[in-house]
């Protein structure tokens, strides 16, 4: 690839959405809103057409030669070299500089292609809104902010990135803030994504101070490329744990995981996604489901060199991702929030995904991650026209025979649910039945694995299609669901097109009946990630993907005869076992958990700090010295004359005295 | 640089002091003028000096430019080296380095000989990388300040001149190079800021004051045992006896610091503190409290809680910097060895510094007292970085301590017109005041985010360097300052989004708050006016600009930032042949 011509297109990429936030941040809601509706998907999209260029320039590459660094400037040298008198081998020289290769050029591709329909669509959605600029501002910052993260060659950018996604997320969930609800979920979404970050730069300052080069040089390196080359099966990170991998790479991939955990809302860290569906419904299809929560997937696909080497931090990120996502599956089945329910299916989908990446299927993982950005930005923003239709009424029961009222809507959100329950020729099945296939093969044989990914998948079609059908068929169950209307077209066009998406895309993995080992999007990740190193079997595959089929028409099939039919009970779970209904509608109680244990507690040390520490220690030391000091004074009260000159005489007397009898004494 | 550029800067806010009070009390625009003009010319004066700066080729400074007492010092090195000095005499006598030179020359035994105490002290001014920023930042917040200075404010010509005077005790004591003419422009600093403490600000400005000059006199007293007693012990033990700066500097290398004396108990063996190290404590202490770090801390919420605007813009902005730069300048390169013991000390006071402060400013419902607390903490990273005692501790706190002069110049400009438009700093009373303030909104919420340190602002380079030095020493310090960084997200937040989000909120008449609705344009014109923009956005312009290019600040202060971790981690030696064993440069080595 062209170096001039990659770093023009990417800078292009790049600067195109920071262009379009810095217009609207600097005229502070000034603009007129129609040059707003133009330039703020027109950045997005401009940035989409700059990386389909790097895309086919790439695509002209053999594959070896798909990988390409520029720099854009020199962030900060604060090491010094031997030439100017003092060495300081181990400061920090970080460069502002990005790494093009096929896996930063997909997420390239999903973050401006589905964010740039998501942006369309936002025109629409957003039209009505007192703060439309304030609104573009954001999404193109965060644009600019998940370009960054995926983009950057250094570590520094990396973690630049990862908070900068952070600060977009949270302005965006607190967008109406006014409503105090969104204001705390802006807050909570915040911290947590803080204590990721801390996680992530821990883990970058362990690989930063120890990793080393050949010969056993310490080689104190941000940039990627240079640490990957580095960490192979060496002696660079190990010390002496053999297969397992050392302590120290154990814990970098730990550490780094505790970053995607709290992006990708894994467990611990998950509790903010849920109660950031409070943001307007584009960005939770934007930045809750096609983009940001898939950065810790990325993450460990991009590490996963690091995560090679490693197998016990490797083994930890695909058991949480497979715990999360059976809890997740199972707090979406209660929901009556429509769009907790699709958040709940995210963070139950990311979690198959970071399963994937954890047990090495990292092409099966971000295949997932490129359907999964289609479908669930179809579903969000299917969503959306219902809720829009709905005057901001979020809640399933207050829905009902939206199917006749909005059809293209219906098609659309179906399409979606289709293509998240995995069933054929939609975008999910081909994804997740890789996942399931590749996830079994290079996991660990047990059977457990085998219940929790049969289990997953009738929970997912369960959930999805209980929405389905309590949304949209039966009788409207509210004067806003009677009066729903179909959205405008500015607003359906996007849907559809992304309902076309989830539709064809799966078809890029399709590996010609055995024609060729890779598929054409393996193939495309292979030079990054390179092959999966062990092959599902025939059987392995058709027993995956048959079961896949059959146990999420089996949720669909519940589906129909709880909610269709009626011939099961909807009361029958709650009835019959209470603890396991409450358990999954009170979300695992994780948020009273963690505010009996974090927040209450520190709250109460800050509260204990200002009533007792500061005014009976701190305080009373002083009051002490001052009355002491008082009673002493009251004799010499004679010098406090109250002019300035009187003080800064004596002052300058007493000093030379000090000064002199101390002389006298010292010699 | 031809002409005394240093003096000249130190006298141009001191003849406007004079202008300012030759000039008719009434006169509160003239005054004004006179007071932006002053310190603009000031801040104009340390650009020149920071364009200067960078054209001093850096390897001219590994040699000690200039000479002490107008002796040439080849062979001697000052590990830290000093641009722009100029020096007068006042009082000579004695011996100087070239004697000390000549003893080494000679060997062991023309040292520790007895000779008379002389007075060895002049008027010597220099600048390094890192005071040269502090210049720079002090001149840029004095002139923020008095453009956020009212003319309306009651006896203006009064502040105005006490503030110029406190200007020159700030440049005094950054470019000052000789001990005595440090602590006299320590001290000169004191008395306006005591008297700008007490004369304006709320109520309870009386007891702040009191506390504030408590404490730093405490401070003070034993900073001046201190500058005496190193007087005397490096005179002692190398025959030089000088307050002069840079050659105390040299000198170290050849002061014993060994402990002399140890006692034994159940099994352990327990060093006694010798000289350097009490020299060294004395001077920490001053310093500290001048941060201050966390026992020590008590006179600053009271201060900051009680002063008007444009006196914590550089009260909070650089004072508090001084006692950092005092850490660098005195204790790493005169104390090295004492740093070293002491490094668990100071670093573990300002891991408490961080925590604390961090929890009190999570408590508190006085909006300037939680970014009176939010300081402390910010402050504790400073001295973090410094105690990390290498090259990315030192230079994040070099970075650090401009960053958060800015932030928190922004933050208290920020919080300072919220007071001032609605009589009242109590964060229960306020709220959703981005609806009729939305461009102070924008403004805070930068200043908010650099402060709880979101990247591509700049105090995300200082935190990132000092955190990443401190992991170096050990990673438990990085883990736990990092709970600083989650508790910053979460104080600025509570800060930041109590004052302009959820309902709109404004102090009721019996002190109930009122929540009201829809009523945010019949407020009237509250939001920020021109002269508040005109001091808020080149200071988030310098936020954001910092943050995405921080290279030019971290290249004028890394070449300091790597003396100065020389210094402190130089050997030192109980001889010449152990100095010169330990790879110390050879006596009557190349010049």
């Amino acid at each position: 690839m062209n170096p001039t011509l990659t770093l023009v297109l990417s800078a292009l990429a790049l600067g195109l959405p920071t262009a379009g936030f810095a217009l609207n941040a600097v005229t502070a809601g000034r603009l007129p809103r129609r040059l707003v509706a133009l330039m703020g998907p027109g950045v997005v999209l401009g940035s989409f057409v700059a990386t389909l260029v790097l895309l086919a320039s790439m695509l002209m590459q053999a594959p070896s030669r798909r990988g390409v660094t520029v720099t854009f400037w020199n962030w900060l040298t604060a090491s010094t070299t031997a030439g100017s008198g003092v060495t300081a081998h181990s400061g920090l020289n970080a460069a502002f500089s990005v790494r093009i290769d096929p896996l930063s050029v997909l997420m390239m591709l999903v973050i401006t292609g589905i964010g740039g329909v998501i942006h369309v669509y936002s025109v629409g959605y957003m039209a009505e809104d007192p703060g439309f600029n304030r609104f573009f501002a954001y999404m193109n910052l965060f644009i600019t902010s998940m370009l960054t993260l995926v983009m950057s060659n250094t570590l520094v950018f990396l973690i630049i990135g990862w908070a900068m996604v952070a600060f977009a997320s949270y302005a965006l969930i607190a967008f109406w803030y006014e409503r105090p609800s969104a204001v705390v979920a802006g807050r909570k979404a915040f911290i947590t994504q803080v204590i990721g970050d801390v996680g992530l730069v821990l883990g970058a300052f362990l690989i930063f101070l120890n990793l080393r080069g050949p010969g056993g040089r310490l080689l104190h390196t941000v940039d990627l490329q240079v640490i990957f080359a580095n960490v192979g099966p060496g002696a660079h990170f190990h010390n002496g744990l053999g297969p397992l991998g050392g302590g120290m790479v154990t814990a970098i991939g730990i550490l780094l995981f505790l970053g995607a955990a709290a992006k990708s809302a894994q467990w611990p860290l998950h509790t903010w996604l849920p109660d950031a569906m409070e943001g307007p419904t584009p960005v939770s299809a934007l930045i809750h489901a096609a983009t940001m929560v898939t950065a810790g997937v990325y993450l460990v696909a991009r590490f996963h060199p690091i995560y090679q080497q490693a197998p016990i931090a490797a083994g930890l990120v695909a058991v949480i991702g497979i715990g999360t996502a059976l809890m997740a599956g199972v707090i979406g089945c209660t929901q009556f929030d429509i769009k907790r329910v699709i958040a709940y299916s995210t963070m139950s989908q990311i979690g198959l995904m970071i399963f994937a990446v954890g047990v090495g299927a990292y092409s099966a993982g971000m295949f997932q991650f490129f359907t999964h950005a289609c479908f669930k930005a179809l579903l969000f923003l299917a969503a959306g026209n219902v809720i829009h239709a709905l005057h901001d009424d979020q809640d399933i029961r207050s829905m009902g025979g939206l199917s006749r009222r909005m059809r293209w809507t219906f098609v659309s959100f179906t399409v979606g649910a289709l293509a998240l329950a995995g069933i054929p020729i939609f975008a999910g099945f081909f994804s997740k039945e890789e996942l399931l296939g590749q996830g079994l093969a290079l996991g660990p044989a047990v059977p457990w694995l085998w219940v929790i990914g049969v289990s997953i998948n009738v929970l997912t079609s369960f959930y999805i299609f209980r929405v389905v059908w309590v949304a949209f068929f039966g009788e409207a169950r509210s004067a806003n669901a009677e009066h729903a209307h179909e959205a405008p077209p500015l607003m359906l066009i996007p849907v559809v097109v992304l309902a076309g998406l989830a539709t064809v895309v799966g078809f890029l993995n399709i590996d010609f009946a055995g024609f060729a080992p890779v598929t054409v999007f393996q193939a495309f990740l292979q030079p990054v990630v390179g092959v999966p190193a062990a092959h599902a079997s025939a059987l392995v595959d058709g027993m995956a993907l048959l079961a896949g089929v059959l146990l999420s028409l089996f949720g669909v099939g519940v589906v129909w005869a709880v909610y269709g039919k009626g011939l099961v009970s909807r009361e029958f779970i709650p009835q019959h076992a209470p603890w396991l209904y409450q358990l999954s509608f009170r979300k695992f109680y994780w948020d009273e958990i963690y505010d009996a244990t974090l927040v209450r507690p520190s709250v109460a040390m800050a509260v204990g700090v200002r009533r007792l520490v500061e005014p009976g220690v701190f305080d009373a030391a002083v009051s002490g010295v001052r009355d002491a000091v008082a009673s002493l004074g009251s004799d010499l009260r004679t010098f406090q004359t109250g002019f300035v000159k009187d003080y800064a005489l004596w002052f300058f007397f007493f000093t030379l005295l000090g000064v002199v009898l101390l002389g006298l004494r010292l010699t | 640089m031809s002409w005394p550029i240093l003096t000249v800067t130190l006298l141009v806010p001191l003849v406007g002091a004079l202008l300012v009070l030759a000039l008719p009390a009434q006169r509160g625009r003239a005054i004004r003028l006179v007071l932006v003009g002053v310190t603009a010319l000031t801040l104009g004066l340390t650009c020149v000096l920071l364009v200067a700066y960078l054209a001093v080729p850096s390897a001219a400074a590994s040699r000690l430019t200039g000479s002490a007492n107008g002796q040439s010092l080849s062979g001697i090195h000052s590990p830290v080296t000093f641009q722009f000095q100029e020096q007068v005499s006042w009082v000579q006598s004695g011996p100087s380095l070239s004697h000390l030179h000549a003893a080494f020359n000679e060997g062991n035994s023309a040292f520790n000989q007895a000779s008379p105490p002389p007075i060895n002290f002049s008027y010597h001014l220099g600048v390094d990388g890192m005071s040269i920023w502090l210049l720079a930042l002090a001149a840029l917040l004095f002139l923020v300040a008095a453009v956020v200075l009212s003319k309306r404010q009651e006896r203006l010509r009064s502040f105005a001149a006490l503030m110029l005077l406190s200007e020159v005790g700030v440049i005094g004591v950054l470019t000052s190079l000789d001990l005595i003419l440090f602590y006299f422009f320590w001290e000169a600093a004191l008395i306006p800021l005591y008297f700008l403490m007490i004369g304006w600000g709320d109520e309870r400005r009386g007891r702040a004051a009191l506390k504030f000059i408590i404490y730093t006199v405490a401070g003070s007293l034993f900073m001046l045992l201190a500058i005496i007693g190193v007087y005397f012990v490096t005179g002692a033990q190398t025959g030089v006896y000088t307050f002069d700066v840079p050659t105390l500097i040299a000198a170290q290398a050849f002061v014993e610091t060994t402990h002399a004396t140890s006692f034994s108990l159940f099994g352990h063996s327990f060093a006694l503190l010798n000289p350097q190290d009490w020299l060294f404590l004395a001077f920490a202490l001053a310093f500290a409290i001048k941060v201050p770090l966390v026992p020590f801390h008590s006179w600053l919420p009271d201060a900051y809680s009680s002063g008007r605007t444009p006196f914590l813009v550089f009260f909070a902005g650089i004072v508090s910097k001084l006692g950092a730069f005092g850490f660098i300048r005195y204790n790493l390169t005169l104390f090295p060895q004492a740093s070293h013991t002491f490094q668990p000390l100071l670093m573990g006071l300002a891991t408490a510094s961080i925590l604390y402060g961090a929890l009190a400013a999570l408590a508190q419902s006085d909006i300037k007292r939680v970014v009176a607390y939010a300081s402390i903490s910010h402050l504790g990273f400073v001295v973090l970085g410094i105690f990390a005692l290498n090259v990315n501790g030192l230079n994040g706190a070099i970075i650090q301590m401009v960053n958060h002069g800015i932030v928190i110049a922004a933050l208290f400009i920020c919080v300072g017109v919220v007071e001032a438009r609605f009589g009242t700093r109590n964060l229960r009373e306020l709220g959703g005041l981005a609806k009729p303030m939305p461009v102070l909104a924008g403004l805070f919420l930068v200043a908010t985010l650099a402060g709880l340190g979101m990247p591509l602002l700049n105090s995300f380079v200082g935190e990132f360097l000092i955190l990443l030095g401190s992991f170096q020493v050990s990673p438990v310090w990085a883990v736990l300052a990092s709970l600083g960084v989650i508790l910053a997200c979460w104080y600025m937040l509570r800060l930041y989004q109590g004052l302009t989000q959820g309902d709109l909120r404004l102090p009721g008449p019996d002190g109930v708050p009122q929540v009201l609705q829809g009523v945010a344009g019949r407020l009237g014109r509250v939001d920020v006016g021109p002269v508040e923009v005109a001091a808020l956005v080149p200071l988030v312009a310098l936020m954001i600009l910092v943050g995405v290019f921080p290279a030019p600040v971290i290249h004028l202060g890394r070449f300091s930032a790597a003396q100065y971790v020389q210094a402190a981690n130089r050997p030192t030696a109980t001889n010449p042949a152990q100095a010169s064993a330990r790879g110390l440069t050879a006596p009557g080595g190349a010049p």
